[in-house]
């Protein structure tokens, strides 16, 4: 769990501590877990492969059963997995359609028009309904040029929206 | 952090390992990476490739913005086992497409979001032939 230095640190320990009584059985280890506005480590972006170490790394050294990363602002999370391979986010996207499609059935999952084949097939094989956006969502901060990509499950009579920050294939 | 707990509960759930979960996925849908260039003339660069691909290539799609020289590209394919493999494909279209980029305009840095499709700039100078 790489909070980068950023605010994804004690956001995280309020969820761990809240999810540790129910699930005690899931040990976090935690890497740049603490906020540091100097990101002594380096403005954290897991997406630059020279950054993947970071994580992957601690992943093998303690055989892990799942490395995530999150960048400097907190707004963008990447997997990697047990044998610490990063894994791209347009896969990520697909993984989690089906864990919405699982939770509603004939959902529609809003994907961004940038690696779609993968989603649009998980989506299908589910019966769901896969929605292209119409364009790249994107941050408006230039500096950062950040690109995220909202999840949007929608369901009747009472509309459930998701919108998850996650790395996409822009 | 929900899509943390997502998979994670799909871990769970499944008792499959990440890999496991994704590697039909991308053997099925591989993709390029994402690969950045910083170019001088975005639009002429976009275009040239366009009409370079547009034959041969199953769908292009193109996000232009004004103002900016960044330019990403993006490539997927549809694998099935009959056919020719991702990294061929991969060897000669996308190659082919980088190189005719890489002559026509200054290359000052390019990424690639995934080490499933490795990438450098020898492999890519070797599809110039």
């Amino acid at each position: 769990m790489n909070s980068g230095n950023s605010a994804a640190g004690p956001t995280f320990n309020a969820i761990a501590t809240a999810l540790g009584q129910n699930a005690p059985q899931i040990e976090f280890i935690r890497v740049h877990h603490q906020p540091d506005h100097t990101f002594s480590n380096g403005i954290s972006n897991p997406l630059l492969p020279e950054n993947h170490a970071a994580t992957a790394d601690v992943v093998m050294e303690n055989d892990a059963n799942l490395g995530v990363a999150f960048d400097g602002d907190f707004d963008r999370c990447f997997f990697l997995d047990e044998k610490g391979q990063f894994i791209d986010g347009e896969y990520i996207v697909g993984v989690l359609a089906d864990v919405f499609l699982d939770k509603v059935p004939e959902a529609s999952i809003v994907h961004d028009p940038c690696i779609i084949w993968n989603t649009q097939s998980v989506v299908a094989a589910m019966s769901g309904n896969a929605v292209q956006s119409k364009r790249v969502t994107r941050s408006s901060n230039k500096s950062c040029a950040r690109w995220m990509q909202f999840m949007a499950v929608k369901c009747r009579p009472t509309i459930i929206f998701a919108i998850l920050p996650i790395v996409t294939a822009a | 952090m929900i899509p943390l707990l997502l998979m994670i509960e799909l871990m769970s759930r499944t008792g499959k390992p990440l890999s496991k979960l994704v590697t039909e996925r991308i053997a099925a849908y591989p993709s390029s990476g994402k690969v950045n260039f910083r170019l001088d003339d975005p639009k002429a660069s976009i275009a040239k490739v366009i009409a370079a691909f547009e034959r041969t290539a199953f769908v292009i799609e193109s996000v232009c913005r004004n103002g900016r020289t960044g330019v990403r590209l993006n490539i997927e394919a549809q694998v099935n086992e009959t056919e020719m493999g991702f990294e061929s494909v991969f060897r000669c279209d996308f190659g082919a497409l980088i190189c005719a980029v890489f002559k026509l305009h200054r290359f000052d840095e390019y990424r690639t979001g995934g080490s499933n499709t490795p990438l450098n700039i020898e492999r890519l100078q070797n599809c110039r032939s």
